[in-house]
């Protein structure tokens, strides 16, 4: 008997005990909740700025389509018959890219400059939070690009697949200040199987900046800027300046930039176009979400 | 866990083996098929021309730089100009690379061009 109350008491006591545990695991889960960070969004409007991309990640499930288009020199020396460019020759770049998770997205581009088809994923490593214990956003995108231009127009230069591709990493740094002004550091990495000179580097360090400053609720300015630190020398800077316009569903961003390309790998390296001369163009990129 | 290491060995692996570092100097040069002799203007140059992207800038409409490609007599006026902003040569501003943007034209067709400059440009 006097064991039976043993046990009944001793069983009693763990009982206790554990509910006193699990009360004890429920309130840490509580705080835990109420800890759980809240996040800094739209530090960019969207994935891309004018040719850089943004921090920005589309929520999962989510399909952006992108069409980014460039046109013709605005002015160069005896030009007029273009209508600042308008008539071309004109840069179109398509792209889709689709969120696997929150944080995670895998796309697919082409632009015509060169018929260059890339694919890229991009991860979202951290996250700005409101309580500043998160102080920046930080995302890697790495991008693999191949040319599919015809063999037969360029004597030799495709005999060895492998000439075909080109490879871009790009860690990208950003926070967003206050509700208005974004702030992005980029630097990339890229690689090229075939370049053009003998002493041009395959393997090229580049650097860039951009900006966001918010008008209204809709309408934000933005600027970006990106330097090679190893191309050759004949070659010119990135930048660009612009407006980004929202209308539910839809961003709109309007902008004059010297480079002609789109894709990483030949805007960064090879920047044929120079600011000061009238070879900026007017250009635009346009995205839409679908919810999958 | 197995599958995504497996996943991302293959592709360090792939992208490892897939990285080389040439240049177009010195790769091979391939004109054995290209034929640069008795070049002229109607059979050779104008056919490059309009079927490359020279005169979406450069026609009597669009004239940029002041430079139109549509006539043997606009051509032979430019030549010299010409060969210089299509051979992209390395000491050379970029922005006077010809087409901007690329692609750059073949070696065969700059030889092309460079064999009728120095044949007189035969119409």
């Amino acid at each position: 008997m006097k064991k039976l109350l043993l046990a009944i008491t001793g069983l009693l006591a763990f009982t206790l005990l554990r509910a006193q545990e699990e009360d004890d695991l429920l309130n840490m889960l509580d705080s835990q909740e109420t800890d759980k960070p809240s996040y800094v969004y739209a530090t960019f409007k969207g994935t891309r700025l004018i040719n850089l991309p943004t921090v920005e990640v589309m929520g999962k499930n989510t399909l952006e389509f992108r069409i980014a288009h460039r046109f013709g020199d605005f002015e160069t020396e005896g030009s007029g018959f273009t209508l600042f460019g308008l008539d071309g020759p004109v840069a179109l770049y398509l792209q889709f890219d689709y969120s696997l998770t929150d944080r995670l997205s895998v796309g697919l581009g082409r632009t015509n400059n060169q018929k260059l088809v890339d694919g890229n994923v991009k991860y979202q490593i951290l996250k700005q939070t409101t309580d500043n214990r998160m102080p920046i956003t930080m995302t890697y995108l790495g991008k693999m690009n191949v040319t599919h231009e015809p063999k037969k127009n360029a004597d030799g230069r495709y005999d060895d697949f492998l000439n075909r591709m080109s490879y871009v990493n790009q860690l990208m740094v950003a926070r967003k200040f206050g509700s208005r002004f974004s702030l992005q550091l980029d630097i990339a990495h890229i690689h090229r199987n075939l370049v053009r000179f003998r002493e041009e580097a395959n393997d090229q360090i580049a650097l860039g900046l951009s900006g966001r400053v918010k008008i209204t609720k809709r309408v934000a300015l933005t600027a970006e800027y990106a330097k090679s630190l190893n191309r050759m020398e004949n070659f010119y800077d990135h930048f660009g300046f612009g407006v980004d316009i929202e209308t539910g569903g839809h961003v709109f961003q309007l902008f004059l930039v010297n480079s002609f390309e789109v894709n990483e790998a030949q805007f960064l390296p090879t920047n044929n176009r120079e600011f000061g001369e009238g070879m900026f163009r007017f250009g635009f990129n346009v995205s839409r979400v679908f919810s999958l | 866990m197995n599958k995504l290491v497996v996943l991302t060995a293959a592709l360090a692996f792939t992208l490892m083996v897939s990285c080389v570092s040439n240049n177009e100097e010195d790769l091979p040069k391939n004109l054995g098929g290209c034929d640069s002799l008795s070049v002229t203007y109607t059979k050779d140059i104008s056919v490059m021309i309009s079927s490359s992207t020279c005169l979406s800038c450069h026609s009597a409409q669009t004239a940029n730089g002041g430079i139109i490609l549509e006539t043997y007599h606009d051509v032979s006026g430019h030549a010299e100009k010409m060969l210089t902003s299509l051979s992209w040569l390395p000491n050379e501003p970029a922005a006077r690379y010809m087409p901007p943007g690329g692609p750059k034209f073949s070696e065969c067709n700059i030889s092309k061009i460079r064999a009728w400059i120095a044949a007189g440009k035969p119409e």
